[in-house]
């Protein structure tokens, strides 16, 4: 399936990682958009059309609590899914998350799978779209 | 409370190095800082508060380095920046932490500081660390716990 996905993070090398496991997770043909910091994503949102954002919570400027705090008090982003991608895996903070209207939750170190399970129901798409490109799975990122 | 943090750090540097780099990674001894001989590597260093405060650093030789910043980026090396390998560093040095912070976590949590590059010179002697063999090199993490 084809959207526009942005991701936030602050580390460019674990951006060009999550770029490619969403190739390796079928999600290869989507517009990606790439931001640093929750501020400088709330501000890409405003110009862009975003279909779901994948984003870090531990970043400079605006962690991504605050970034997605802020973005579901504005109505245009009320409806976008925000999937946390973290290694903040404790049950406190995951139910921080959840109650500030995160739609999902992934833990670093991932997969494509890890990725592909969360996003595939947020996305409302069909469980027997088998789209997982498996010859990139594992290696060659 | 501290030989458990070592060993949940071990486990998740083989579980980190094999899943996001797609380096096999076996521990091979626990000693000091000293004895690990990894002192002119390249280190990183991670603040963790919680039920155990203190901070992990990791030190990865320069060529092991590269080519765990070739696997994770999918880049040849002569594309990556020096930028690019730190960041990668701390990338590996967040992933472990919060991975091993994770596997004793009682539901109340850690909190990571942000990770930093550090001269491995500094790194006091002493410290108990541990030693793990990937793709041929050795990569070392040391605990220094605070309370």
């Amino acid at each position: 399936m084809v959207y526009s996905i942005l991701i936030v993070d602050d580390s460019l090398p674990m951006r060009s990682v999550i770029k490619k496991t969403l190739g390796a997770a079928g999600y290869g043909g989507s517009e990606i958009l790439e931001a640093q910091n929750g501020q400088e994503a709330l501000e890409m949102m405003r110009h862009n059309w975003v279909d779901v954002v994948l984003t870090d919570y531990n970043m400079p400027v605006m962690n991504g609590l605050d970034f997605i705090l802020k973005a579901k008090k504005e109505d245009l982003f009320s409806d976008i899914p925000f999937i946390v991608v973290s290694t903040e895996g404790n049950e406190d903070r995951i139910t921080q998350f959840m109650e500030s209207g995160a739609a999902g939750y992934v833990t670093k170190p991932f997969t494509a799978e890890s990725i592909r399970d969360v996003m595939v129901p947020i996305l409302g798409e069909g469980e027997d779209e088998d789209t997982i490109d498996e010859s990139d799975d594992n290696l060659d990122f | 409370m501290k030989t458990q943090l070592m060993k949940a750090m071990i486990t998740s540097i083989s579980e980190v190095v094999e899943t996001m780099f797609f380096l096999p990674a076996e521990q091979e001894k626990e000693g000091t800082v000293l004895e690990t001989g990894l002192l002119d590597a390249v280190s990183a260093a991670l603040a963790f508060t919680g039920e155990i405060s203190g901070r992990l650093v990791m030190m990865v030789p320069g060529n092991l380095l590269s080519e765990m910043t070739e696997n994770f980026m999918g880049e040849s090396d002569d594309k990556l920046t020096r930028e690019l390998k730190y960041g990668t560093l701390k990338e590996l040095l967040n992933m472990v932490c919060g991975n091993a912070l994770r596997k004793l976590d009682s539901g109340h949590g850690f909190d990571l500081g942000i990770p930093e590059i550090v001269d491995g010179e500094t790194i006091p002697s002493e410290l108990p660390a541990a030693v793990v063999d990937v793709a041929d090199a050795k990569i070392a993490a040391v605990l220094d716990i605070q309370n």
